[in-house]
């Protein structure tokens, strides 16, 4: 469904992404973890085509579009939702008015049909009653449950979430982490970029690790716990430190 | 060099930056009601700014002028001079120079922000093209207000004028009205008519331009508002310039 080959990508002089390679088969979910500044979200923005890289082939639903103009690339970008970092929604827009502004733009739908979309997709992320209030007037985790709603209303077939429980309490971050399985149950094919360990874990069984735009190890979660990689070891020093102490309480 | 090759590739990026809004504008029906919004926000709003701006530059113009005239008893010649400044050059002038900065600094300011927010970022992934939705309105609305606009600026400008040569300097109405009216030629009126169309297309750009293009956070946002104004209003100055030669010259 989404392929990444070899893809190289410098933003300014900078090296962003070195040769990455990946690949999520449809109905699938990757993970992408890795300390801030590795190029995780960069990863998202090539698949996306909003970055062109400079070397390498992106793959989207079997559609080479690594040097499609903006125009070609409308209809592929219609298949893809994007929840980001910053939720990204229109201040001046009222809730239900972001969730339905790409269905009016896009789709052919009858106003009785975008109404039900509206309420339909925020009865899903537990938001009803809000269709009045403007992002301003909305909690962070709020603000998150729209953008993943607005990402949910269009029914696309892959979903990209751009650390999606950054800046959140432990209770939103747990939320909305069971709202990304309830959107994965529903057969999307999701990739997921966070720094946050504990979230990567039960997102996904096989995490990509990346490091300064190079892929460190892809592999499953108790594989990456005993890998011999240093930067793996640090990077799961602490979950690897908190099993310990829970292995030492359970054998006391 | 490297600044040389910074404007360059700037210019650059703003010639294509235009080329994708001249596409755009063949579009442009498709975002009627954001233009009606915008020329809503950019024309109706500043009928005030360009009201007083007309009228004080006209009653400043009258005073100035009719106080060199009176020395040569010319003081006749005071409708001609208003009326001929404020329709082919302050009139357009100071509406240009007020709206770069009205104008100007709110779409720097807006779509900068929303660069900054990623809201342009989401309009591209969601399959929407920025230049169409979000700047495409906002120089159509300019090209229509803007004219109005520049006349509201040069009517009040003259009535100042009026004003002014009745009450200072005690002449009758009629022969203000009469010395103003004579004195425009259909040119004066076509240069005067025709600079807002360019200046509303310049200053609507510009300010685009620096807004999508806004990096670095809320003191980019800041540079590039500053850096909007400064060259909208110099756009103004310059395109007034060249017209007013070409005028001269040509005409």
């Amino acid at each position: 469904m989404i392929t990444l080959n070899n893809v190289s990508l410098n933003l300014e002089g900078k090296q962003i992404l070195n040769n990455i390679s990946l690949n999520v088969c449809e109905g699938k979910t990757a993970i992408i973890l890795g300390p801030s500044g590795a190029g995780k979200s960069s990863v998202l923005r090539v698949i996306l085509g909003l970055w062109r890289p400079q070397k390498g082939t992106v793959i989207i639903d079997g559609e080479d579009i690594t040097n499609k103009s903006e125009n070609q690339l409308l209809h592929v970008r219609r298949k893809m939702g994007m929840v980001f970092q910053g939720n990204a929604l229109f201040d001046s827009l009222t809730v239900a008015e972001n969730v339905c502004y790409f269905l009016k733009e896009k789709e052919n739908l009858t106003e009785k049909e975008i109404s039900f979309r509206i309420k339909e997709s925020l009865e899903f992320v537990n938001l009803e009653g809000t269709d009045d209030l403007y992002p301003a007037q909305l909690s962070g985790g709020m603000k998150k449950r729209v953008a993943i709603a607005r990402a949910l209303a269009f029914k696309p077939c892959i979903l990209l979430y751009d650390e999606p429980t950054t800046g959140l309490d432990p209770i939103n971050a747990k939320s909305i982490v069971e709202l990304i399985n309830k959107v994965k149950e529903s057969g999307t094919t999701t990739i997921v970029v966070t720094h946050i360990l504990q979230d990567a874990i039960i997102l996904g069984d096989k995490l990509t690790l990346m490091n300064n735009g190079k892929i460190v190890e892809t592999n499953t979660v108790d594989n990456l716990l005993n890998s011999s990689n240093n930067f793996v070891q640090d990077f799961f020093f602490e979950i690897n430190q908190e099993l310990k102490i829970l292995k030492h309480k359970s054998v006391i | 060099m490297e600044t040389f090759t910074k404007i360059l590739s700037g210019l650059q990026n703003y010639t294509l930056f235009v080329k994708d809004i001249i596409r755009g504008m063949f579009r442009c029906f498709k975002y009627k009601d954001d233009a009606l919004r915008e020329m809503y926000l950019i024309g109706a709003k500043a009928f005030l700014v360009a009201l007083g701006g007309g009228l004080f530059v006209g009653i400043i113009l009258a005073i100035e002028v009719g106080h060199q005239l009176e020395l040569f008893g010319a003081k006749t010649l005071i409708g001609r001079t208003v009326s001929l400044g404020m329709i082919r050059e302050i009139g357009p002038i100071i509406t240009g120079l007020l709206l770069a900065a009205r104008t100007g600094a709110k779409n720097t300011s807006e779509l900068g922000s929303m660069q900054l927010s990623e809201q342009i970022d989401a309009l591209r992934a969601f399959g929407t093209s920025p230049v169409d939705r979000l700047i495409v309105p906002r120089v159509v609305a300019a090209l229509i207000m803007f004219l109005p606009l520049t006349l509201i600026a040069d009517i009040t400008g003259i009535l100042g004028g009026m004003f002014i040569t009745i009450t200072t300097f005690h002449m009758d109405v009629s022969f203000y009205w009469h010395s103003a009216l004579d004195a425009l030629l259909l040119k004066d009126l076509f240069v005067g008519f025709l600079k807002p169309f360019f200046f509303a297309f310049f200053i609507a750009t510009i300010s685009c331009y620096y807004g999508i293009y806004t990096k670095g956070g809320t003191t980019g946002l800041g540079k590039n508002t500053i850096k909007a104004v400064v060259s909208s209003s110099v756009a103004v100055l310059v395109i007034d310039f060249i017209f007013t030669k070409v005028v001269w010259e040509v005409m």
